[in-house]
């Protein structure tokens, strides 16, 4: 977006072109032209300069640019109007009704507009400018902006920012008591006195350079050349207030004596202007103390303060501390490209207001989305932190879940691996003898015992076994010594817990006498055949006692 | 114009806020949602892991036993395939047999299926014939063969009268099958649980 603005000066003999960036000039064209200073005469004027402001502004290569114009009319009206009250719409109220009074013309044929230059030391006074125009001639200036291809953006008359400035100048804080300053113009002057920051007076003054200068281009003797208005400007800046001995220009035998008294109408109604105003606006107590600055061209001039001094008796210094070397549109291109005022067409008002609310509300808008976007981004931080915040906690949880389910399997399977153990054992524990009770039996049985069935199988109680043969009668021991011997040597074997004579009776065989017997017997049980966990007999934490 | 401009302006009010407001809830409000759901989840979260909970510390005694747990569900599962596989099973008697010089007679095989905590059984009635101290041996060899074997009776009868007579032993035995509870069939297949 083009910070650049276009700000045109309207004054009767010409017009000034000024491309502003900012508040920094970028390009200036002085045009001179001829703008008639009547109020029908100055609407043909501005029609017919259409064309030549039309080309500087494409020269300058500003089309399209907004323009604010700062003008000089014939109808344009600048009123400072004091109100002695803090409520600033009132002060307003009123300037706008001294503004009614001061037009040429009805308020309703009229554009106006007001702004506060400046409050009192104490804020008890408000100073209002309202700046009004004929209608006709604000559309008329609007018309002209828009036929060279600008944007209308203000439009305000030239005396404005001039009237601010010296009305600031005078009151608000100040330890001066007295203040006097005239700010002596290229083509008008305004005379303001401030006491203890109160604004004495104000108004203006009947002097302009522009009128010394016209007056010296008189000075040229019958038969010279015509005194140009440069010459003429050249010197008043070299010689100021002539003393009469002074030679003004060899060539043309032109002295201070003759020069002086072509200019002694102006200066003495400069003179009369600022003694009466201090007679009507100071009081006499106070009227010789005031100490008066002079600023703008005209205090450029040698010898004016001292002349202003001589004739009204009081301190006048020639003031350069605002812009003295220039006129009253160098003010207006400080203040743009805002202006104070504007006094464009209402139309055009609107359009231009509504326009900057437009842009205004859009530069919200992008202002409030960047902050929704922002916004967003650190949402999205956050949301990133608390994820990563959950998916720790959620890995957590699972791997206590898991650990948890871990130990439920692990101490499950430890009290089922107990429970199948104590099965096994129980299940393998009553069976009947090994081979190794067999080899055991074959090695006790004596020679006189013949066992005709061996028997183990599983009883009630646990193993037992039967065994069925005979005993002989040989080498004179009979049978029934055999058999009791044999009961013996079995309850001596350590798989054997008890033998018992089931029972016996005599017997013949062949030519052998003998005992037939029954021995009963009960088997010790086998031993454990697993031994795989040291469960038996723990306590598991959560579970019962494991007992075998 | 003035009524024209005023429309223009509300009407790009209207847009501007509607812009802006459409980004927020596009942009905020669910992200605001899903923040409310992510701190409430944390919350949430953050009570469950917080919650003391014994079975978070596994006894370490309990962590020495898991080898042997699991050994003993693996020891289980290899000795039932003796008796799963009944063909291998008659294979391997008759080469215990033969490696005892004893002669078999036909097996008598009967299937008894266990109640709850009762192991499935493949009984078998045997005869064997041969020498005394052969049948003793073969009784042992029994016990030795990988499965779960139960010999309920042993009877041992000579043949005929002479001392060193051949005898017949008849052996009644089962063969047993222990159905692995379902927690310790997991621990014995899963080596890598976590423990």
């Amino acid at each position: 977006m083009s910070a650049k603005t276009v700000v045109i000066g309207l004054e009767s003999d010409h017009v000034d072109v000024v491309v502003l960036d900012g508040t920094e000039q970028v390009a200036r064209k002085y045009l001179s032209v001829e703008l008639e200073f009547t109020s029908t005469g100055f609407i043909s004027s501005l029609r017919a300069i259409r064309s030549v402001v039309a080309e500087t502004i494409t020269e300058l290569g500003a089309e399209g640019l907004g323009c604010i114009v700062y003008y000089r009319s014939p109808s344009s009206t600048v009123e400072l109007v004091s109100s002695p009250t803090k409520n600033l719409q009132a002060a307003f109220g009123a300037a706008r009704l001294a503004l009614g009074e001061a037009l040429s013309c009805a308020l309703d044929a009229a554009v106006f507009d007001t702004v506060l230059a400046a409050r009192d030391a104490r804020g008890q006074t408000a100073h209002v400018i309202a700046a009004g125009e004929r209608s006709e001639i604000a559309r008329a200036i609007a018309d002209l902006v828009t036929a060279v291809g600008l944007r209308p953006v203000g439009c305000s008359p030239i005396d404005v920012p001039l009237v601010r400035a010296v009305t600031s100048r005078v009151v608000g804080s100040s330890d001066r008591d007295l203040r006097g300053h005239a700010y002596l113009g290229e083509r008008c002057s305004v005379f303001a006195v401030g006491h203890h920051g109160k604004l004495l007076l104000f108004r203006r003054i009947g002097f302009s350079l522009s009128q010394l200068v016209e007056a010296a281009m008189k000075a040229a003797p019958t038969g010279n050349a015509a005194v140009s208005r440069e010459q003429a400007r050249s010197w008043l800046t070299t010689f100021g207030v002539p003393d009469r001995d002074d030679v003004i220009d060899a060539d043309r035998g032109l002295t201070g004596a003759s020069l002086r008294p072509l200019m002694q109408p102006v200066l003495q109604r400069l003179v009369t202007e600022v003694r009466q105003s201090l007679r009507f606006g100071v009081p006499e107590e106070l009227r010789t103390e005031v100490e008066l600055k002079l600023t703008g061209p005209g205090s450029g001039i040698p010898n004016l303060a001292d002349l202003l001094s001589h004739e009204l008796g009081l301190a006048v210094t020639a003031d350069d501390s605002m812009t003295s070397g220039d006129d009253e549109f160098s003010l207006c291109l400080a203040d743009a490209p805002q202006p104070l005022v504007s006094v464009l067409p209402e139309e055009l008002a609107t359009a231009g207001r509504n326009a900057r609310i437009k842009k205004q509300l859009w530069i919200g808008a992008a202002a409030a989305g960047l902050l929704v976007a922002v916004d967003a981004l650190m949402l999205e931080g956050k949301l990133s932190d608390a994820e990563q915040v959950v998916a720790r906690l959620e890995m957590t949880r699972d791997q206590e879940q898991r650990l948890s389910d871990s130990h439920g399997q692990l101490f499950a399977a430890a009290q089922a691996s107990h429970r199948i153990e104590n099965m096994i054992n129980r299940e393998l524990e009553a069976q009947a003898p090994s081979g190794a009770l067999l080899k055991a039996l074959s090695r006790i049985t004596p020679p006189d015992i013949r066992l005709t069935s061996i028997e183990f199988q599983i009883g009630e109680e646990g193993p037992i076994g039967t065994l069925v043969g005979y005993a002989i009668d040989i080498n004179g021991r009979n049978g029934g010594e055999a058999i009791r011997d044999f009961i013996g040597r079995l309850q001596e074997l350590p798989a054997i817990g008890e033998a018992s004579l089931a029972s016996a009776q005599e017997m013949d065989i062949d030519d052998m006498h003998g005992r037939q017997f029954r021995l009963d017997l009960k088997v010790q049980g086998a031993a454990l055949l697993l031994k795989h966990t040291g469960l038996i007999g723990r306590s598991v934490a959560g579970g019962s006692e494991v007992q075998p | 114009m003035n009524s024209y401009l005023s429309r223009e302006l509300l009407t790009h009010l209207v847009i501007a806020i509607g812009i802006v407001a459409a980004a927020h809830v596009m942009l905020i409000q669910p992200q605001r949602t899903r923040l409310a759901e992510l701190e409430r989840r944390i919350e949430t979260l953050q009570a469950d892991v917080a919650t003391p909970d014994q079975s978070r510390q596994i006894p370490e005694d309990l962590l020495v036993e898991a080898d042997s747990v699991r050994a003993l569900a693996n020891e289980v599962r290899e000795r039932n395939k003796v008796a799963e596989d009944v063909a291998q099973l008659y294979d391997q008697l008759y080469q215990l047999a033969v490696d005892h010089e004893l002669e078999l007679g036909p097996f008598t095989p009967r299937h008894l299926p266990g109640e709850t905590d009762e192991p499935d059984v493949l009984s078998l009635r045997i005869i064997a014939t041969g020498r005394y101290d052969d049948v003793a041996t073969f009784l042992n060899a029994l016990r030795d063969l990988p499965g779960f074997c139960r010999t309920t009776s042993v009877t041992v009868r000579p043949i005929g009268d002479a001392p060193d007579a051949l005898v017949r032993a008849t052996i009644s035995t089962g063969f047993l099958t222990f159905e692995l509870p379902k927690s310790l069939a997991m621990l014995s297949e899963d080596r890598d649980a976590q423990l």
